[in-house]
């Protein structure tokens, strides 16, 4: 179908669904682990054998994230060059993987759960609720780089739906009427207006 | 039946290793560490324990297979609990982290491993502090480590953060996004059993049939056996969700029925609806329908009833629920996570979703319905592994049981069912 | 060795095969996409589906091992469906750009689709756009969207020359080929991928555009690049002048040799064939004045005769680039009857080389050299040059090589590096001074006669590589008009010189040498057949030649 009427035919269609960019100014800053997070580094490494440093890939990114906010070529390269392997090794499984960005992110990454159990109990309308709250659409960053929205695949906490994951953060039976109230709580007080997980509400409650 | 592997996780400090040890916890290692690692196995066989990940194979059986002539060996404790539907395994380690590390000791032992590594989902960052720390205890009170409890036996367990990959619950693909690659599965033969996890023989088991393990060491095979049917013995985990009123993870025996989970526990169809149908193992299983909710949720009767026990993630369907969305809504999940590794799924999950979409917003064309199926068989047994059964099912189904809405929205242009948990705009995924 | 039945054939195979490997016993072929002898097994493709009875679903035959008495139907219903399968969803995505796709014509999705598809057409969702024409290195371009993901590519240059440039990423349907953003594929096999690129998602930047491969002629030879010998295919255009300048070469492409270069070949040897269609010499000269084979014979032949009784006054300086037979013919005329110097021995520095296909040693026939006993050791180029300066030799022959080139680096012996200066010299002092080549060079314009030879793929003969490897180069076309091979010139000569010798043709003079060379006892052109044959007993030489 490729002279379907719709289909416009020109340089900007033919694009790569890839993010990195490793020209100077895509690269990102120098990167280097802190000394801290070397040093977690060097603990996470000691768990696999010598010869096999390569499946420290996923912890070693995750420090990288959580220092940088995002993935970068240049964080990519640092990950490599500790772990032994080439930078196409690491971007295979930076790009693999949902939970790593190579674009920089809001301060808060709302994640909506959209499969069946918590579709089934108005995940849609959450995000419906979110997008005009925000006024960005699944994907996309409010311009003040506050919000990031993403719709996610089952988060595994179906009896508790629907559940909606603020950077690491859960927040659980989010109703849609009260999803732009969370927008605002999350804006003024931080991720301490999270639920938590089930549990931790269930002892809070018990607790009194 | 009264909960056991669940009975603790109301109270507030279960999650405690000081908790666990008070109530038993880590006899069942003691008691391990004196018999022969052959006897537990033979112990775990006699049980009839099947794993709780989905396929429902017997667990000591596995172990047996594992090569016990090649050093090193491993355990892959597969708590990526990613199936639509299925949040047992995060309760376990969230309230009962000690009872995984327990099990998976035992495990270790069983099969002469020295490590286990516990490859946990990205997403649960809460459960893995409480399991991070669990660990650590259980170091310090030399439970793991070196010599444990002065048996001589070595045991270390890691946990393994997983980033965001359903696939990587797939046993080999576990295996290769442990060793730092992408979440891909591997060809079979060989089986983890004899290469796996660095090449060198590994069980892969479920963090639920882990913790099966320490019961069975101390209560015996025979009282595993005998709570559940034949064949179908244990406690298991049941995950409702849905359109039900309560729902939860609730532990009984495989005697149960559907209907005594779905209406007795989880309190039945909220809102006084009626229920249209019930997904039994998790997103990847045949819908059962209303007249079959007498069915024991067991592996063996579920199966008989045409459908499967997967991961006991039963999710419920009241009448409201459009069923051309439902495979929609299921389809955009595993077009999103095939791992894009063989053609047909990669090619097909991607097909059967733009397909699905077009009938779901009114434009479909009847010729559709019989690509469908074309296309869903095209895919079924040529994939390398599992996933392109499971994914394929949502669609075969639903159109074995609803071809009339399908039907509906070719006719009508427009999905006839409304319902209030529904966007009342494309959003997102539906965009 | 396991027995089994393929499509009612019986076969037994070694343990460990697989399906696939069984089949090509049997002489069935099953399709494939991602399974490449040569690499490890991926099972991504599903093309290779077939039905093994007692098995409830297909089978990839590319993984499954043989069993005893396992019965296996590669064009059962059942498994034609699966086949059929895999190709819609192979195609579903692919471009329909076969008009503009280099690989149209020996395209395995177009292959298979006429084997086993023949299917009407179902997809009609939008195709998802990915990347083309993006050139990822000196000679290869890829293009995204016609990449079918087998991976064979990102396997051979993880496993094959673990240089890992290509990855796989992104997933489910935008998994993608690439290499990491800044990269280029520039390692010295690159161009292999092109070969194994199943479809057109890796062609050949040097091939592109210049001819529809259903226009080229296949002839197999033996790369001359250095003395690993690789087998080769020559692909040519005879009859389209209009095409490419006239070129006759248009690719080379490596030949499966399971002795010398497996499926595989260097870029230097895939992409230094330019000079058999540029900058050939096409006429006899004498003295920078076109002339006729008839005439140069004649007076070259004189000139000799005039020193046949003063035989060290002659040097010859034959090459390793010619065949053994060719060396054959100058050691029996010019050391034998005439009693010349002759050596095929031309100091150069060594190259590059590597511990895989590619040796210091740019010569193909060095082993046959040193068979001959041509190799030097008693004076080599650089001597018999310096002679001819300081006006003990009288007439010299120079079979190829361009004498400015000696050395190649820091002087040998006494003499400096040859220059145009010292060519002028050689020129004046020298009676006769021929040079018989291939191309144009300095040696050329100084000479006294110029005849121009045959290039290796326009002539028959063998060369000896650097394991000891007898190989034959065949004829795949012939010569350029008014070229001879050096063979011809060679026997012309010796009948010239009242030496007539028995041999018609490069098979007969091969007899002749395998007569008095022992190493060569009992092979014939029928047994070196297309592959080679190892020498009967290898010199020491070989070995040290080998690494």
């Amino acid at each position: 179908m490729s002279f379907h009427p719709k289909m416009a035919y020109d340089a900007t269609f033919h694009k790569s669904a890839r993010t990195l960019d490793e020209t100077d100014k895509g690269a990102g800053p120098p990167f280097a682990y802190t000394a801290e997070n070397r040093a977690r580094f060097d603990q996470i490494v000691k768990r696999y054998p010598p010869d096999r440093r390569r499946s420290a890939v996923l912890p070693a990114l995750y420090l990288a994230q959580y220092q940088q906010g995002y993935i970068t070529a240049n964080a990519i390269r640092h990950v490599a060059e500790l772990l032994g392997i080439t930078r196409a090794d690491v971007e295979d499984v930076v790009s693999f993987y949902t939970m790593f960005y190579t674009k920089p992110v809001g301060t808060f990454v709302v994640q909506v759960c959209r499969t069946l159990s918590c579709a089934l109990n108005g995940a849609e309308r959450v995000t419906e609720e979110l997008t005009a709250k925000l006024g960005i659409t699944p994907g996309q960053t409010d311009a003040s780089g506050t919000f990031t929205l993403v719709e996610v695949e089952c988060l595994g906490a179906c009896d508790r739906a629907p559940v909606v994951m603020v950077n690491d953060g859960w927040h659980e039976c989010l109703k849609p009427e009260d999803a732009s109230r969370l927008v605002d709580d999350l804006r003024a007080r931080g991720e301490s207006v999270l639920s938590g997980c089930h549990h931790v509400v269930e002892l809070k409650k018990k607790a009194g | 039946m009264d909960p056991i592997l669940t009975k603790y996780v109301r109270e507030p400090n279960s999650f405690t290793l000081d908790f666990y040890v008070e109530h038993e916890g880590y006899a069942a290692l003691k008691a391990a560490l004196t018999k022969k690692p052959d006897e537990i196995i033979e112990m775990v066989k006699a049980s009839g324990l099947r794993g709780r990940g989905g396929a429902g194979f017997p667990t000591g059986m596995k172990w047996q297979f594992v090569d016990k002539k090649v050093e090193p060996r491993y355990i892959a404790c597969n708590a990526d609990e990613s199936e639509p539907g299925t949040f047992k395994d995060h309760l376990l380690m969230e309230r009962n982290p000690h009872l995984l590390i327990e099990g998976c000791a035992i495990g270790c032992y069983a099969i002469g491993a020295k490590v286990a590594y516990i490859y946990i989902r990205g997403e649960f960052l809460h459960v893995q502090g409480i399991l991070e720390r669990a660990i650590a205890d259980a170091y310090a009170r030399g439970f793991l480590g070196k010599n444990i409890l002065g048996s001589g036996f070595d045991c270390d367990v890691y946990m393994h953060r997983g980033a965001g990959a359903y696939e990587a619950g797939e046993e080999t693909a576990l295996l290769e996004s442990l060793e730092g690659k992408r979440a891909q599965p591997r060809n079979k033969p060989p089986f983890p059993a004899l290469v796996g996890l660095y090449n060198k023989p590994t069980a892969v088991n479920n963090v639920e049939t882990l913790c099966n393990v320490p019961l069975i060491v101390s209560k015996g095979a025979e009282w595993f056996a005998g709570l559940g049917p034949e064949k179908n013995g244990g406690p298991k985990l049941y995950c409702v969700s849905g359109h039900v009123k309560r729902p939860g993870v609730y532990e009984t025996d495989m005697k149960i029925t559907l209907r005594e989970l779905i209406d007795g526990h989880a309190g039945g169809v909220r809102d006084g609806r009626t229920l249209k149908a019930v997904i039994p193992g998790g997103s990847s299983v045949p819908v059962l329908m209303p007249d079959q909710l007498d069915t024991q949720a067991s592996f063996d009767a579920i199966q008989k009833a045409g459908s499967l026990l997967g991961s006991a993630a039963i999710i419920v369907l009241d009448d409201t629920t459009c069923m051309v969305w439902l495979a929609e809504n299921l389809l955009h999940f595993y077009r999103h996570e095939s791992c894009g590794k063989c053609t047909p799924c990669r090619e097909g999950t991607d097909w059967l979703h733009k397909i699905l979409r077009r009938i779901e917003r009114g434009e479909g064309q009847m010729q559709d319905l019989d690509l469908l199926s074309s296309v869903s068989a095209n895919i079924a047994g040529k994939t390398l592994c599992a996933f392109g059964d499971a994914a394929v099912t949502p669609v075969t189904t639903t159109l074995k049981h609803f071809r009339h809405e399908y039907e509906a929205h070719i006719k009508e242009g427009r999905c006839t069912l409304t319902a209030d948990w529904r966007a009342r705009h494309t959003v997102g995924a539906h965009a | 060795m396991p027995a089994l039945t393929i499509d009612g054939t019986a076969i037994e195979c070694p343990d460990g095969s697989t399906v696939i490997q069984a089949a090509e016993r049997a002489g069935i072929f099953i399709p494939r996409y991602c399974y490449h002898p040569g690499l490890s097994i991926a099972g991504n493709c599903r093309i290779c589906l077939v039905e093994i009875e007692k098995y409830p679903k297909l089978q990839i035959a590319c993984n499954t091992p043989v069993t005893e008495g396992m019965t296996v139907h590669t064009k059962s219903a059942k498994a034609e469906d699966g086949r059929r399968a895999v190709l819609e969803f192979l195609l579903a995505n692919h471009p329909l750009d076969c008009p503009v796709c280099d690989q149209s014509g020996e395209c395995d999705l177009q292959n298979f689709y006429m084997n086993f598809g023949l299917y009407d057409p179902r997809f009609r969702e939008q195709k998802v756009k990915k990347k083309k024409a993006v050139s990822i290195g000196p000679h290869v371009m890829l293009d995204q969207e016609r990449c079918i993901l087998c991976s064979r590519c990102v396997r051979f240059t993880d496993e094959i020359t673990k240089t890992g440039e290509f990855g796989i990423f992104n997933r489910a349907d935008k998994a993608e080929l690439g290499l990491y953003p800044g990269e280029r594929l520039d390692n010295p096999y690159s161009g292999n991928v092109v070969d194994i690129c199943p479809v057109g998602a890796l062609t050949d930047q040097d091939f592109r555009f210049k001819a529809r491969v259903w226009y080229l002629s296949s002839a197999p030879t033996v790369c001359n690049g250095c003395a690993q010998g690789c087998n080769v295919d020559i692909h040519y255009v005879l009859n389209r002048p209009h095409l490419n300048d006239g070129a006759r070469v248009l690719r080379v492409k490596p030949r499966y040799n399971a002795d010398v270069n497996q499926w595989w070949m260097c870029d230097e040897g895939r992409y230094g064939f330019g000079w058999i269609d540029k900058g050939r010499l096409t006429k006899v000269r004498h003295r920078g004045v076109e002339s006729t084979w008839e005439q140069a014979m004649a007076a070259i032949a004189a000139e000799l005769t005039k020193l046949r009784w003063n035989g060290s006054r002659i040097g010859v300086i034959a090459s390793s680039q010619l065949t053994n037979e060719e060396l054959f013919l100058i050691r029996e005329i010019f050391q034998g009857a005439l009693g010349a110097q002759v050596t095929a021995a031309f100091p150069t520095r060594p190259g590059f080389s590597d511990d895989f296909l590619i040796k210091a040693d740019k010569s193909p026939n060095t082993l046959g050299t040193t068979l001959l006993a041509l190799d030097g050791a008693t004076h080599d180029a650089a001597t018999l040059v310096d002679e001819a300066l300081q006006g003990r030799i009288e007439a010299l022959w120079v079979f190829g090589h361009d004498l400015t080139k000696l050395g190649d680096g820091p002087p040998i012996n006494n003499v400096g590096l040859i220059n145009e200066e010292s060519l002028r010299e050689l020129s004046r002092k020298l009676g006769l001074f021929v040079f018989s080549g291939t191309n144009e060079n300095s040696t050329a314009s100084w000479s006294h006669w110029v005849l121009p030879t045959a290039a290796y793929v326009e002539k028959d003969g063998t060369f000896v590589n650097c394991h000891g490897r007898v190989q034959r180069i065949g004829r795949a076309f012939p010569p350029v008009p008014d070229c001879r091979e050096d063979w011809t010139i060679l026997l012309e000569i010796a009948r010239q010189l009242n030496h007539p010798l028995a041999w018609q043709n490069p098979q007969q003079i091969f007899q002749g040498l395998t007569e008095v060379l022992p190493p060569l006892a009992g092979l014939t052109y029928e047994k070196i057949g297309s592959l080679g044959a190892p020498l009967a007993h290898t010199p020491p030489a070989a070995e040290a030649a080998a690494p």
